[in-house]
């Protein structure tokens, strides 16, 4: 990737104006056409590169509840677990990784009930038991902020 | 609940989601602008995929704090550009682990040396680096 577009990147993802015409605005900022700004735009998308374009809610201000459960799940039982836990909405993202606990997942849902119910159900169904469930609850936030960093120190944009 | 579709990349990408709404393209920018201001709204813009960013190792790492540390551990694991989630959660007797962080880096050996980094400063009774081995799920999620 060019430092040209890092930096349209960049402004993409921390600079976003929300405005009538936002290409509009970050063409003038960059020198170039809404036109650019829009096909080298859609070209992120289309490459993946850009998931998506949009708001990211503070969910608990938003009345939501979410936890994060780590189960061990033996690795024959692996792949229909993961069909079960995929197959929920409320699960938003479910990763493998290098521990005992191998499978990792967050859970979001409306309410606390809604989020209890869903944990109980998807543990009767893989036949999960207690101890092999670690639910995360968050207790404190220090820190969320998915942004990417685009530049090393040496080739700071401006 | 609020529209969760992806922006259009058209010129004017707030009309349609304005006139689905059933609103002017004028209040919903506005909305937008003061939900962004209260918090509501943690931020507005592009989501990226970081390993199409060139950011291909992940791992989320554990950490074992003492409680009287918890805080400014967490504050400082927070400064660290490559800490992109920090947060305290419960914790179990036979899972000790109080202090939450996922890492992104290019490289694994990248994520090793800002564990150490951090390790060197907060001094953890323990720690595990768990890295992302597959993905199963990936949802522009709502949560974040």
């Amino acid at each position: 990737m060019s430092l040209k577009e890092r930096r349209l990147l960049e402004e993409l993802q921390s600079n976003f104006p929300i405005t009538f015409r936002p290409y509009l605005e970050i063409a003038r900022r960059f020198g170039l056409s809404e036109a650019e700004v829009i096909t080298k735009t859609r070209a992120f998308k289309k490459r993946g590169v850009i998931r998506y374009i949009g708001a990211v809610f503070n969910l608990k201000r938003l009345g939501f509840s979410s936890t994060l459960i780590a189960a061990r799940v033996p690795r024959s039982e692996l792949k229909r677990a993961v069909k079960v836990i995929n197959g929920y909405p409320q699960v938003s993202h479910n990763y493998l990784r290098n521990d005992k606990f191998n499978l990792w997942f967050t859970v979001v849902a409306f309410s606390k009930l809604e989020l209890l119910n869903i944990i109980r159900e998807i543990k009767k169904r893989i036949k999960l038991k207690n101890k092999n469930v670690l639910d995360l609850r968050t207790l404190k936030v220090f820190k969320i902020d998915a942004r990417f960093k685009l530049f090393t120190h040496n080739q700071k944009a401006i | 609940m609020p529209d969760l579709s992806s922006l259009p990349i058209t010129k004017r990408p707030f009309k349609l989601q304005a006139r689905r709404l059933g609103i002017s393209e004028g209040v919903l920018l506005s909305s937008l602008k003061a939900y962004k201001k209260n918090g509501l709204i943690r931020r507005f813009g592009a989501i990226l995929d970081h390993q199409k960013c060139g950011l291909k190792a992940n791992a989320l790492v554990v950490w074992k704090v003492k409680q009287k540390k918890l805080d400014s551990a967490g504050k400082l694991m927070a400064k660290i550009p490559e800490v992109s989630h920090c947060y305290s959660r419960r914790s179990y007797t036979f899972w000790p682990y109080n202090l939450y962080t996922m890492l992104h880096a290019s490289t694994s050996a990248d994520i090793w040396r800002v564990v150490r980094e951090i390790a060197g400063k907060i001094k953890p009774d323990a720690y595990k680096v768990l890295f992302t081995l597959k993905e199963f799920k990936k949802t522009r999620s709502i949560l974040r």
